[in-house]
């Protein structure tokens, strides 16, 4: 009985709480866009965010309680953009905002093939 | 006094800092795809969803959807090369069709003319398609008579502008509106320069080079003074230099602040 105990302790544990985020990434992975590492990040709008890079564009991706609570924070993402072109899109619990900081993508190709692959 | 030379040094120095760094770039939200202005490098931006520049756009190609910025003029003209639709003469927008989402609004698109736009209207009785161009042949409401004055200006801009237009060699349906009194009249630009409507006969080619009548008119030139007192501001102060941009696009600019209209979206 222990055995058994012990056994699903260790696959429920090993499982854990899936992250949106994975499905999201995989997505645009699918979608042929290569993403880099995810790094923790600090932002005002979000308890839970990631960073990361898709060419040179920066990524934010902060995951939140309900899909509403992510389209909520559409509008504080954009102060994340700050002086830059970007856009900001809740796809379910996932609040993606992604800025071209260093003008690298000038016609927005880049932002406008990740967003169409970030569904609502 | 020695103390007080360095303050006064150390303020100068302050100014001329801000100066120099001149004022925070405002953010303005965009929706759809739409020209970039020839200050910010030209070009054509391709993001189909909401998304932000630091540019402003102009009151005469840009209709405010929501709180975005929705572009209406010819993207051809600014050198976009993906699927389009023609149309002739002014129609109505179903922006939110366009854009794909569920905020009900029918802009103006002014243009006299063929001209092209990336998005189709939906099949409806307010619209004939002619060989592959779209006429609109319904009564236009008061709202598009009231607004024509102002925004058939943007005749002004396309008018002299050199790219590749559609060759509509078909007749008009009838009931088209660019044919019918006090929809299609002439068209008095910013330079006071009266622009022929492009009206087109019955089976004459329609290549769109407008007519343009030169006349002397008096009233109209004062709308040219209007715009200058602005642009001594930025150069006084020293700031927003490559901000605003220069180049007739930013002429019309009025920092985003619009009225204002597509087919399916995108993401």
């Amino acid at each position: 009985m222990r055995w058994v105990f012990a056994l699903a302790l260790v696959a429920g544990c090993s499982k854990g709480p899936e992250d949106p985020r994975a499905d999201l990434v995989a997505k645009w992975k699918e979608g042929g866009i290569t993403v880099g590492a995810m790094e923790p990040a600090q932002a005002g709008f979000g308890a839970d965010c990631k960073q990361t890079t898709v060419k040179a564009l920066e990524v934010l991706l902060c995951t939140y309680q309900s899909p509403e609570a992510a389209k909520a924070a559409e509008d504080p993402a954009l102060t994340w953009i700050g002086e830059a072109t970007g856009a900001a899109k809740a796809s379910g619990k996932v609040l993606v905002a992604v800025v071209d900081r260093r003008k690298t993508d000038p016609s927005g190709k880049t932002i406008n093939q990740l967003m169409k692959l970030t569904p609502k | 006094m020695r103390n007080h030379i360095l303050v006064l040094l150390a303020v100068m120095v302050g100014l001329v800092g801000v100066a120099i760094a001149g004022p925070a770039m405002r953010q303005v939200r965009f929706v759809g795809t739409h020209p970039i202005p020839a200050s910010e490098g030209g070009g054509y931006c391709e993001i189909e969803g909401p998304h932000v520049h630091v540019y402003a756009a102009n009151k005469l190609e840009y209709r405010v959807h929501g709180r975005d910025n929705f572009f209406v003029g010819d993207p051809v003209a600014y050198g976009y090369d993906g699927p389009k639709k023609q149309y002739k003469g002014p129609h109505p927008i179903h922006v939110n069709a366009a854009v794909g989402d569920d905020q009900d609004d029918v802009e103006w698109c002014y243009i006299d003319g063929p001209h092209y736009h990336v998005f189709a209207e939906a099949p409806s009785p307010d619209f004939k398609v002619v060989g592959d161009t779209y006429f609109y042949v319904a009564e236009p409401p008061p709202a598009y008579v009231e607004a024509r004055p102002a925004m058939v200006k943007i005749n002004a801009i396309y008018t002299p502008m050199r790219y590749s237009r559609p060759v509509v060699d078909v007749e008009p349906p009838s009931g088209w509106i660019g044919v019918r009194a006090g929809f299609g009249g002439p068209v008095v630009d910013v330079e006071g320069d009266v622009v022929a409507p492009v009206i087109v006969a019955p089976g004459v080619h329609a290549e769109v080079v407008a007519p343009v009548v030169r006349a002397e008119i008096v009233a109209p030139r004062v709308e040219v003074v209007v715009p200058a007192p602005s642009l001594e501001i930025g150069i006084g102060v020293g700031v927003g230099v490559g901000v605003g941009g220069g180049g007739r696009y930013h002429e019309h600019h009025d920092n985003g602040r619009h009225n204002g209209w597509g087919k399916k979206r995108h993401w």
